[in-house]
């Protein structure tokens, strides 16, 4: 069943067409990547779904319901979240409490300025959790901009997990990293689209290749192809454009 | 949440401030009873300004408006309903949420400096409708109070004494305050500020309605604004646009950022340190703004966390 | 309320000139935003600087050219010790800090005026042959005047020529963005900081030296210059020059129409516009959508 659907996606800035029409349709339970040259319009796909950039003309549709117009807090409460390929976390909390403000967006009394802010609503637990599950527990009263890079990125998608997403958008979440902190990251990547839809902007080749199921190839601003990993691979256009002979 | 002065000190605080006008007029002269009363009720309105401007880091230049607020409120509820202070400050704390909600809603989609001249022209408007308005106002001359009463009409009523009633007073709503905002602060809400102030645009990605949120905590300090207009006014016997003046703003400004905003503690603590500074030096120069202003500017450039930050930072408490 | 052609005209003119006037000054405050990144809330204490001195050098030396030409730099001067000793170190910190620092300094110099002046208005005269009035177009309307109205578009074309036509101008233009192009010219972009903000608030000197024969010179003009500066830099987009020129030529009209229309509360009519441009437009008029 179709998790998210863009129908006719345009966006310009100005003079300059980002992206021209672009479609796109998410399963659930699949891992789709997004590759494409720098410029292509990767991020500002992301900015237009989520909300934080207005669309030209285009319908967005998650669970078959518009949510076209909608701003990134409500996209929130739909059940999508987002990391960001530049780190935009908290600096000045630590990483427990970074993650602990994400999962409090989904608890009941998750704005009330009665109640003492304590674990007993479950909410350090479940942060707990997913330290864990991002190999984070061990920096959790840390400060986020004491944290290692790769490390950093790991918040970065800790944070999405913590609103419980149905469907996780990660941009660019190896961005920076060695490739001894990618592996973890890919390991990281494999066990989540297990329980979570996912799409992916990358230019780890090898890491799209390795998780996808499905990927999209995009450049300025229009899709050029799109179908399953081996396919791509052995797309001439995709290689003229864009692997440049991998 | 820990608190950022632990509950020993605060508590010690306290004791002294409810022993304190017990020496006088034996002791010392009446008017340090004075002194501390205007230092606690100017305390009310900037832990008002703190919720906004240090922790959700919302720095307004219109705060102004909301004393002056309370404080005509004070003055026309005395005149039409009562003398009794309760019903004034509900009507005060009516008009706070409406004013507050509307000021808000509208200056709330701007940021940074942006926000700042905003709200110092909603509190300019409210200066000049004051000053210029005369039939209504009395324009520059003001208007005078009627005593202010507490207690329950026809059951028992009495006039508060000066100056010890109105230091126990302004101790008790000073007190009720500081416990409110305490609960704020560490409250799921108070976190919510700090992220807003950290990262916005990411607090709102988490499914926050961060409009809402921020609307939320401007008439907070709207609420406490009017509390302590409302407290002056009826302390003074006495509002005018004065009240209104942004240079009231800007003084919130100066207590606030000299004692350490963010804190609770901090802002309170520089008021009542530029309140006696002030106080002091008026009586040896006129200009005695120059120095607070002078520094001010000091501590911007080498302690911008205010005199709280470097007594923490002292005895290792803040990162 | 009789409306002639002679009002109009006059309205009219008053406003063009207020608006040059702002042009001036709030063109110094957008080329120090646009090159420091800092919104300098002293502007408009330094401006009540140079119209205070300007009385006062009248007064001593008797010469208005003189007092033109000394205020500004004695003000400049302050601004180069402003920015080399209190801008300068919080370079790199979060704008706030630069926000509430230029705020200290505004209340140490508006005091500081206090301090010296009092609390008065004075009258400035102007020079003797450009007193009196003129007539035309069926108006008699003060010499002086028509001399600023000139003064100011000769300052403003200066000011546009200095910002798009020489090297310097286009390191304003770039501002703090483009550093390394900057050193990469030969330009010390620390040297170069330091001269915009002289330069910004001998501007404003200027401003208020040539507005004294016109408006006095009165405890209040600091904050009500600063608001209407900072409205038209709004209005024209943050670091717009030409925005801004827009900004203060409808501010100078609108103004003026307020005051005439709007007897008893027309300086409320400021803060109504500002309100509502900021309300409608967050980023100003001429601001470009990133």
């Amino acid at each position: 069943m179709l998790l998210l659907e863009a129908r006719h996606l345009k966006k310009s800035f100005g003079n300059l067409a980002v992206l021209t029409n672009i479609n796109l349709q998410v399963r659930e339970g699949e891992l789709k990547s997004i590759i494409g040259p720098n410029g292509a319009g990767k991020t500002t796909l992301f900015n237009v779904i989520t909300g934080s950039i207005p669309l030209d003309s285009g319908q967005i549709l998650f669970r078959g319901k518009d949510v076209t117009r909608a701003k990134p807090h409500v996209f929130s409460r739909l059940g999508m979240a987002r990391s960001f390929q530049i780190n935009n976390f908290f600096p000045n909390l630590t990483t427990l409490e970074n993650v602990e403000l994400a999962v409090q967006s989904r608890l009941k009394h998750g704005t009330s300025s009665w109640r003492r802010f304590a674990g007993d609503n479950g909410g350090e637990e479940k942060a707990l959790e997913i330290l864990e599950s991002t190999g984070l527990q061990e920096h959790r009263s840390e400060l986020a901009m004491n944290l290692s890079y790769g490390d950093q990125r790991k918040l970065e998608i800790g944070l999405a997990l913590g609103t419980e997403p149905q469907l996780l958008l990660l941009d660019e979440p190896t961005s920076g990293m060695s490739r001894f902190e990618s592996r973890s990251m890919i390991d990281l990547i494999e066990n989540l689209s297990k329980r979570v839809t996912i799409i992916l902007i990358e230019h780890d080749i090898e890491l799209v290749m390795r998780v996808s199921d499905s990927v999209l190839v995009i450049h300025y601003g229009q899709k050029i192809a799109e179908g399953a990993p081996e396919e791509i691979e052995k797309n001439e256009e995709v290689q003229h454009v864009y692997l440049g002979g991998l | 949440m820990k608190s950022i002065v632990s509950k020993r000190y605060l508590l010690l605080v306290l004791l002294i401030l409810l022993l304190f006008p017990l020496g006088s007029p034996t002791l010392f002269s009446d008017f340090y009873v004075d002194l501390l009363t205007k230092m606690m009720i100017f305390g009310i309105a900037l832990l008002g300004y703190d919720i906004i401007a240090g922790y959700t880091g919302l720095v307004s230049l219109g705060h102004a408006m909301f004393l002056g607020l309370g404080g005509y409120c004070a003055a026309y509820s005395m005149k039409v309903l009562t003398t009794n202070l309760f019903p004034i400050l509900l009507v005060g704390f009516l008009l706070a949420v409406v004013v507050g909600f509307v000021v808000g809603y509208f200056s709330i989609q701007t940021k940074g400096i942006f926000f700042v001249f905003l709200t110092l022209a909603f509190a300019q408007f409210f200066y000049l409708a004051a000053f210029n308005l005369t039939t209504l106002t009395g324009g520059d001359n003001g208007i005078t109070l009627s005593k202010v009463t507490i207690g329950i009409p026809k059951v028992w009523e009495v006039l508060v004494s000066r100056p010890h009633g109105f230091y126990y007073l302004a101790l008790g709503f000073m007190v009720v305050a500081y416990l409110w905002c305490h609960r704020i602060i560490s409250s799921p809400f108070g976190k919510v500020l700090v992220a807003i102030r950290e990262n916005e645009e990411r607090v709102s990605f988490l499914g926050f309605n961060v409009r809402m949120v921020k609307i939320k905590a401007f008439m907070i300090s709207a609420l406490l604004g009017v509390t302590a207009g409302v407290l002056f006014a009826t302390y003074q016997d006495f509002v005018s646009p004065g009240m209104l003046h942004w240079t009231l703003s800007g003084d919130f400004i100066l207590m606030s950022v000299l004692g350490g905003m963010g804190t609770l503690v901090g802002p309170v603590l520089g008021g009542a340190i530029i309140l006696y500074v002030g106080d002091l030096l008026s009586s040896l120069t006129e200009n005695w703004m120059i120095f607070i202003g002078s520094f001010f500017v000091l501590t911007i450039l080498f302690a911008p966390q205010g005199i709280l930050g470097l007594i923490l930072r002292r005895s290792g408490k803040r990162g | 309320m009789e409306i002639h052609f002679s009002t109009i005209l006059t309205s009219m003119l008053h406003g063009l000139i207020l608006g040059m006037v702002l042009v001036i000054v709030a063109g110094g405050l957008t080329i120090i935003f646009g090159m420091l990144d800092v919104l300098n809330f002293a502007h408009g204490s330094l401006y009540m600087l140079g119209g205070y001195l300007g009385y006062t050098l009248v007064k001593w030396t008797g010469s208005f050219w003189l007092a033109l030409l000394v205020a500004p730099v004695i003000v400049g001067g302050l601004g180069f010790l402003i920015e080399f000793f209190t801008l300068r170190p919080l370079y790199g910190r979060p704008p706030l800090h630069h926000l509430l620092l230029t705020f200290g300094i505004s209340l140490i110099i508006l005091n500081l005026i206090k301090f010296i002046w009092g609390n008065d208005i004075y009258t400035v005269p102007p020079p003797s042959y450009l007193s009196g009035a003129a007539r035309f177009l069926g108006i008699s309307y003060p010499t002086y005047h028509l001399f600023l109205l000139f003064f100011s578009v000769a300052m403003a074309v200066l000011l546009w020529l200095l910002i798009s036509k020489t090297r310097y101008g286009v390191a304003i233009r770039a501002g703090t963005e483009d550093i390394e192009t900057l050193e990469a010219n030969g330009i010390d972009s620390r040297k170069l900081f330091t001269a915009v903000f002289v330069a910004g608030t001998g501007l404003a000197a200027v401003a208020g030296v040539t507005i004294a024969p016109m408006r006095t010179v009165y405890p209040q003009m600091g904050i009500d210059i600063i608001i209407d500066a900072f409205i038209i830099v709004v209005i024209g987009g943050l670091g717009s020059i030409r925005g801004a020129v827009i900004g203060a030529l409808l501010l100078g009209q609108a103004v003026q129409f307020g005051a005439v229309f709007l007897t008893g509360f027309s300086d409320a009519a400021i803060y109504i516009v500002m309100a509502a441009i900021l309300l409608l437009r967050p980023s100003g008029l001429a601001a470009e959508s990133e």
